[in-house]
């Protein structure tokens, strides 16, 4: 038997082990009923968050895009449009964090980044809408609806991350 | 209680001006989105044939006669509505008035349906 040429650091099973707690928590999400289609409270986010502050950025896109798509291959969706709206919600919110994430600490802390990636996310998606899916404008009507819930659960998301960052969390 | 007040005090400066920052963006796209622009003319359709195209500014009733019977659409003040149905739901007469550009009444089981449009007609999909 030949052997295994890639080697398995310690980071690739901390990456795996954050993915999965983030698939679990985007595929939670899917089930949460929701009064508008889309309107979700994004708690994978919350692990996403927990990983740039705690460890770094770049495991933190590791982590993000695995999610999407672990979470669309068990759901079902990958390649299709929800995958790629989810993609484009990602990528967003990754870059807004990636020009966000080295202000001082003391002036910002994780909730204010939650609600700037959750805010980009929602727009990122929309920009995805607006171009490919439903070319018309009747559909910026919507934007103020999911940017106010992206507002609400970004608080409560970083709410979250914060209260789990002050713990110490074993393993 | 006060203990459980206290997450107030992790909100920073910069968590502050974030929320408000999205906040005017709520404000603002609601300013640019939610105010549509008012319609020119009703267009009234029976199944896929246009009966015909009226300005919404001249007050009027139009009388209908679609799959199972006559329904009765008036123009008043600047807004349509189907005002009488034969259909059993009645969902087209409860949507009420309608006057924004693009904004439709649909009457399925009559084969009616009556759309708002600007100065040209954009178009939709539908099909019975």
């Amino acid at each position: 038997m030949t052997q295994s040429i890639i080697k398995i650091s310690k980071s690739d099973h901390m990456i795996a082990k954050l993915s999965a707690i983030a698939v679990a928590l985007a595929i939670i999400d899917f089930f949460i009923p929701s009064p508008i289609p889309g309107v979700k409270p994004g708690i994978a986010n919350i692990i996403i968050l927990f990983t740039i502050y705690k460890y770094d950025f770049i495991t933190g896109v590791w982590v993000s895009l695995l999610r999407v798509l672990v979470a669309s291959m068990i759901l079902g969706t990958f390649l299709g449009p929800t995958f790629f709206l989810s993609l484009m919600g990602a990528v967003m919110s990754l870059l807004s964090m990636y020009f966000l994430k080295d202000i001082n600490k003391a002036f910002m802390s994780v909730i204010g980044l939650s609600v700037v990636s959750s805010s980009a996310h929602v727009l990122g998606q929309f920009l995805v809408v607006r171009l490919w899916i439903i070319p018309h404008d009747g559909i910026l009507y919507l934007l103020p609806l999911f940017l106010l819930s992206s507002l609400i659960f970004g608080v409560v998301n970083g709410l979250i991350v914060e209260n789990l960052l002050a713990r110490k969390l074993n393993g | 209680m006060i203990r459980k007040l206290l997450f107030i005090r992790k909100f920073k400066t910069g968590d502050w001006l974030i929320i408000t920052l999205t906040s005017f963006l709520i404000v603002l796209s609601m300013f640019m989105w939610w105010d549509l622009p008012d319609g020119k003319y009703i267009e009234i359709e029976k199944g896929q044939s246009t009966l015909g195209t009226y300005s919404i500014n001249q007050d009027r009733i139009i009388l209908v006669d679609g799959q199972i019977g006559q329904s009765q659409i008036e123009i008043k003040n600047g807004k349509a509505r189907i005002k009488k149905s034969p259909c059993r739901k009645q969902y087209c007469v409860h949507q009420g008035w309608v006057n924004k550009k693009n904004q439709m009444v649909v009457c399925l089981p009559n084969y009616v349906s009556l759309f708002i449009i600007g100065d040209k007609k954009n178009y939709d999909s539908i099909n019975y």
